[in-house]
């Protein structure tokens, strides 16, 4: 409440037809002509099981889009479409830098992820459950993390261990979290918002900062310091905090307690560097690489030369060498497209995610209610946030942070929950635009 | 032909659909925001119903409920007014039925009808019993709540600045 809500008429959205053919089949194009490439490159020979992961997708994409289009013509006709560029990309990464098992395995995760993606989008009943079981999602969300702080394990034996595992199958419940968060926040201040924006307390002639802004704003900076003293997960920390201040402006518009957060970012950090040496490390990295380049911040150094011998056009796909940085399939997947792709093919992927994002906040407008208003904000903020500190923090602009890029990165939980949310804001586009309504709760 | 020239054929044709594609994209959202601009320019959605009369209702903050903000809803004739999901225009408010009332548009004048609500429909504090004419600044009463009726011309809007969305 608080924002006039007008609603245009429904149909104006809709492109025409051949446009949204076309801006389905171009992403899909994109990964043929990358897994041909693959192919040529490795023995030349084409074999079926070679373009099981693109086929896959062109029929997850073409389901996808089918069924959107009937159940929900209104939806919005290039988020899909991006979001197979970028996962089509992600698989042929994936191909080119790990082994066959890890292309099967996301594959799979692939064709799970677009069930979510569909069940989020189509799923017949509203989102008010979604909102009014907001303590829920936060307690769930507590509980996983306490899980994986007394249960937690990692798959490669070494490093955080941020996973949940039953049988050769792990899941890493951050992942979820990151929805859980989105909801609940989106949730909570949509409740909150209207009192959140009105309060002011005056000590004479100065405005001063309102409990009710400020706990809030500690208790998700608490729970940030939280994870990375619990799990040394430095990337989750970053992120979370982020996002609740994303969520807390487009809640509120009070820039203020943003650049106050920033300060108290910056201030743990600096805490930070002294106390924690996963910060620490991290920090040395970034100011420094070449001091310790064969050791700690050999990852780094490793990214960097491929990012250079990648120039302008790239070493073309299959041909550079971007296995020499360790880890590269997940958190480095950005590095390998800038050796191979060459600055084109990175410029192109920020677009893509910028585009994206901007999809989100668009939605975000037309939805009528704030739960929805702030739910889009909040999935395309998380993506956006994720997409910006991990290609940072590969181009050394920022200190590094472990977290995917979301879509692309090699990892089952992160692409299903991406999936999920996309599906959330497919869902929100195609409802938008429906109804002449008022806001939410009595007038 | 040559290996080396398929692989840079191959490169070539990667860089050219991956911007194909993002020229589209971004042509789509232009398309998108251009739509929505002009809604704005001539007044909500006129342009698209072919340039039906509009008028606006604005909620009427009240004493009982101080902190309502300010809403404007956009009443397409003939708009039904009420507390179901269906109505053009949703009213949330226990005292409101749940088809309260219509707003129509005939022979150039506006037009209040009562659709049988349990409370009835005021016209500035007056309950009305018949389709009654409305005019520009006229108050009306459902509910609790109580709605200014804003009337224009197709061109003009009653508040540019409102319109966010």
């Amino acid at each position: 409440m608080g924002i006039p809500l007008v609603s245009r008429p429904p149909g104006a959205l809709s492109p025409p037809k051949w446009w949204s053919g076309l801006s389905g089949s171009l992403p899909l194009a994109f990964t043929f002509v990358a897994f041909i490439q693959l192919a040529l490159v490795e023995d030349g020979r084409m074999t079926a099981e070679r373009f099981l992961a693109p086929v896959m997708l062109a029929a997850c994409a073409m389901t996808a889009t089918w069924l959107l289009q009937r159940h929900m013509p209104r939806h919005d006709r290039v988020l899909l479409p991006l979001v197979i560029l970028l996962i089509g990309w992600g698989l042929a990464e994936v191909d080119r830098l790990a082994p066959t098992v890890f292309l099967l395995r996301q594959t799979l995760w692939m064709v799970l992820g677009s069930g979510a993606l569909l069940a989020a989008a189509l799923f017949p009943h509203g989102l008010r459950w979604l909102e009014r079981l907001r303590y829920t999602w936060l307690l769930l969300g507590l509980f996983l993390l306490g899980m994986t702080f007394f249960l937690g394990v990692n798959p490669s034996g070494v490093g955080a261990r941020l996973w949940l595992g039953a049988a050769g199958f792990y899941f890493q419940p951050s992942e979820l979290l990151k929805l859980l968060m989105v909801v609940f926040l989106a949730s909570y201040l949509a409740q909150r918002q209207a009192a959140l924006v009105e309060v002011h307390v005056r000590v004479h002639r100065w405005r001063v900062p309102h409990p009710a802004h400020v706990s809030p704003l500690l208790f998700m900076w608490g729970f940030s310091m939280l994870l990375l003293l619990w799990q040394r997960d430095l990337g989750a920390a970053v992120l979370f905090f982020g996002l609740f201040l994303a969520m807390f402006y487009a809640a509120t518009g009070q820039g203020v307690y943003v650049l106050a957060s920033g300060v108290l970012l910056i201030g743990a950090g600096v805490v930070g560097y002294h106390v924690f040496d996963v910060v620490a490390l991290r920090v040395d990295a970034w100011l420094d690489p070449w001091r310790d380049a064969s050791g700690r911040s050999f990852q780094i150094v490793q990214a960097l030369l491929a990012f250079a011998s990648g120039g302008v056009l790239g070493q073309g796909l299959g041909q550079g060498l971007p296995s020499a940085i360790p880890v590269v399939h997940t958190d480095f997947v950005f590095a390998a497209v800038g050796e191979e792709y060459g600055l084109i093919g990175t410029l192109g992927l920020v677009v893509a995610f910028m585009l994206l994002v901007s999809r989100a906040f668009r939605i975000a407008l037309g939805c009528q209610r704030m739960f929805e208003r702030l739910l889009a904000v909040g999935i395309g903020a998380l993506f956006g946030l994720q997409a910006l500190v991990i290609m940072a923090g590969t181009l050394k602009l920022i200190p590094l942070t472990g977290v995917t890029l979301p879509f692309v990165s090699y990892g089952g939980s992160s692409l299903l929950v991406s999936m999920t949310m996309v599906g959330l804001l497919l869902r929100l586009s195609g409802r938008a635009v429906v109804r002449q309504s008022s806001g939410e709760g009595k007038l | 032909m040559d290996m080396e020239w398929v692989l840079l054929t191959l490169r070539a044709l990667a860089v050219l659909i991956l911007y194909a594609f993002l020229l589209l994209v971004v042509y789509l959202i232009w398309r998108d925001l251009h739509l929505v601009a002009s809604d704005q320019h001539t007044g909500h959605g006129i342009a698209v119903t072919n340039a039906k009369p509009v008028a606006w209702l604005r909620i009427v903050p009240d004493m009982d409920t101080p902190s309502q903000a300010e809403m404007v809803f956009v009443v397409f004739p003939p708009a039904t007014l009420g507390r179901a999901e269906d109505n053009q225009i949703v009213l949330q408010d226990e005292w409101v039925s749940a088809y309260h009332a219509r707003i129509d548009n005939h022979a150039g004048r506006w037009w209040l009808t009562d659709l049988g609500s349990r409370n009835g429909t005021r016209l500035n504090d007056a309950p009305i019993t018949e389709t009654t004419p409305l005019t520009k600044g006229d108050i009306i009463g459902l509910g609790r709540l109580k709605l200014r009726f804003e009337a224009g011309d197709g061109t003009s809007h009653p508040d540019p600045h409102i319109i966010q969305t």
